[in-house]
């Protein structure tokens, strides 16, 4: 961490590495996919710019996601100013990805708010529940239940009984 | 281990014993994991160069508009305005009087916004009339020397052999009598009466009597021989063969112009002058020589188009606008 802060490349390239997913999570929740795609670049880029911010190394992903967070509201500020906000959902804003994969995201994010960030960073991003615990701020124990009980309400909406 | 509790414990840890159902999704939803291979981290520089590209455009656009506002302002002029006068006794140059300069004065006069002009000694010269892009003046007699940046046809000067044209530049009218001579300094200018016209380069000169053609553009630095040579074949006021035999053999590469202007009007040295021409300056296709050796005159204008002239658009010529330019 300290030589990402001091500007080593490759020690950022490391944590890039490692949190990529958790931050591409964070906006997927928010954002369509490909937009998502592009703003995890954006995200890292603007870390390493502010790194030296960071007083606990250790709090890197919550720090990253909450950017990513930020990152995701600009956008819809951005969208409102200049245009009306599309009436589609991420989930068929990219039309390259599976549709399989886009249904159930959609369903995801037809899901109460509180589930989207816990679901989408275990299930598609493959997160463990104490990993999407540092990237959220929630405690391990919510993150447990946020899952247990947003996946029952997937599986009702996707029709899985 | 109850299933619920086994899907519990697989969505919380991952490497805990799988969940069929849950397994199922995380495979559906495989698709859309971010992989940070394959989109490597950018260079923070390449993220910095995007704002300043947005900034250029946006720069470019702005000093686009005032290129726009200023060119506005430049060629635009209220109808029969005067025209001031930078240096001489009078403060503008007045709409239809006559303005006399003696033998030992001459007048600076700005060209509305698109120039400027100095009155010679001994010389006539009347505004006529005044508005955007269309300047008249009548001139009796003397010297007058213009410059001027602006789309052609922007000024127009009477004299008493004909009307003298701008094409965007900088040229020097003078009038004795029933002869006007003008020498272009840069651009293009026209001149042009009853019985015809010619278009005159940079560098080049014609004069004009009211009962002719304007003459031929004749380069000022042609040989001494070659240019009383053509005056004298326009004017026939030597043996023609002699003098004819002097063009083509000072004829430099600058002066193809004049041999094919002289082409285009002597019928009976035309040959031998398209001949001299190709040998200096051959067009691009063989075909245009013969074509023009067969009378063809618009194969003579398209070997005059790929002469190494100055350029017909008068935007290059905006050095000509700069005020340390005013001679």
């Amino acid at each position: 961490m300290r030589a990402a802060a001091a500007g080593d490349r490759e020690a950022f390239g490391e944590l890039y590495g490692r949190h990529s997913r958790a931050v591409h999570g964070t906006l997927l929740a928010r954002l369509p996919p490909a937009e998502a795609d592009d703003a995890v670049q954006e995200v890292f880029l603007q870390a390493m710019k502010r790194l030296s911010e960071l007083r606990d190394p250790g709090a890197f992903r919550s720090w990253v996601c909450a950017i990513a967070r930020r990152r995701a509201v600009d956008h819809f500020r951005r969208r409102v100013d200049h245009e009306e906000l599309p009436s589609d959902t991420p989930s068929n804003a990219n039309t390259g990805l599976r549709a399989e994969a886009q249904q159930v995201l959609a369903a995801i994010l037809e899901l109460p708010p509180a589930y989207h960030e816990p679901l989408v960073l275990r299930l598609v991003e493959g997160l463990s529940g104490r990993e999407i615990a540092a990237a959220t701020g929630l405690t391990a124990d919510s993150v447990r239940v946020n899952l247990h009980r947003g996946f029952r309400l997937l599986r009702q909406k996707l029709g899985i009984e | 281990m109850r299933d619920d509790e086994r899907t519990e414990e697989y969505l919380f840890d991952p490497a805990a014993a799988p969940d069929e159902e849950v397994v199922r999704l995380e495979a559906a939803l495989a698709p859309l994991r971010y992989d940070s291979d394959a989109h490597p981290l950018p260079d923070r520089r390449r993220l910095a160069r995007r704002r300043p590209r947005m900034l250029l455009a946006a720069a470019a656009a702005m000093l686009l508009a005032f290129v726009a506002a200023g060119a506005l302002w430049l060629w635009t002029w209220p109808s029969d305005r005067p025209w001031s006068v930078v240096a001489g006794p009078l403060d503008a140059l007045p709409i239809g009087r006559p303005v006399s300069t003696g033998s030992d004065d001459s007048l600076l006069v700005r060209v509305a916004r698109i120039g400027w002009m100095r009155i010679g000694r001994d010389s006539e010269v009347t505004l006529l009339s005044t508005r955007s892009n269309q300047h008249r003046l009548v001139m009796q007699e003397g010297t007058l020397h213009v410059s001027v940046w602006a789309p052609p046809r922007s000024i127009a000067i009477r004299t008493p052999s004909g009307e003298v044209i701008d094409f965007g530049c900088e040229f020097i009218v003078r009038v004795d009598r029933d002869l006007t001579t003008v020498d272009v300094v840069s651009g293009w200018v026209r001149l042009d009466n009853d019985s015809g016209e010619v278009l005159v380069p940079g560098g080049a000169s014609s004069v004009m009597r009211r009962d002719g053609l304007p003459s031929v553009p004749l380069f000022r630095s042609a040989t001494p021989g070659f240019k009383s040579a053509i005056r004298s074949i326009e004017e026939g006021s030597q043996p023609r063969v002699p003098a004819l035999g002097i063009v083509l053999r000072e004829a430099r590469r600058r002066d193809v112009l004049t041999l094919l202007s002289l082409a285009g009007r002597d019928v009976t040295g035309r040959d031998a002058l398209l001949l001299r021409a190709a040998e200096l300056m051959p067009p691009r296709s063989p075909q245009t020589l013969s074509r023009a050796r067969a009378g063809d005159d618009e194969a003579v204008a398209r070997w005059v188009d790929e002469l190494p002239l100055p350029p017909r658009n008068w935007v290059p010529n905006w050095r000509d606008r700069l005020p340390f330019r005013v001679r």
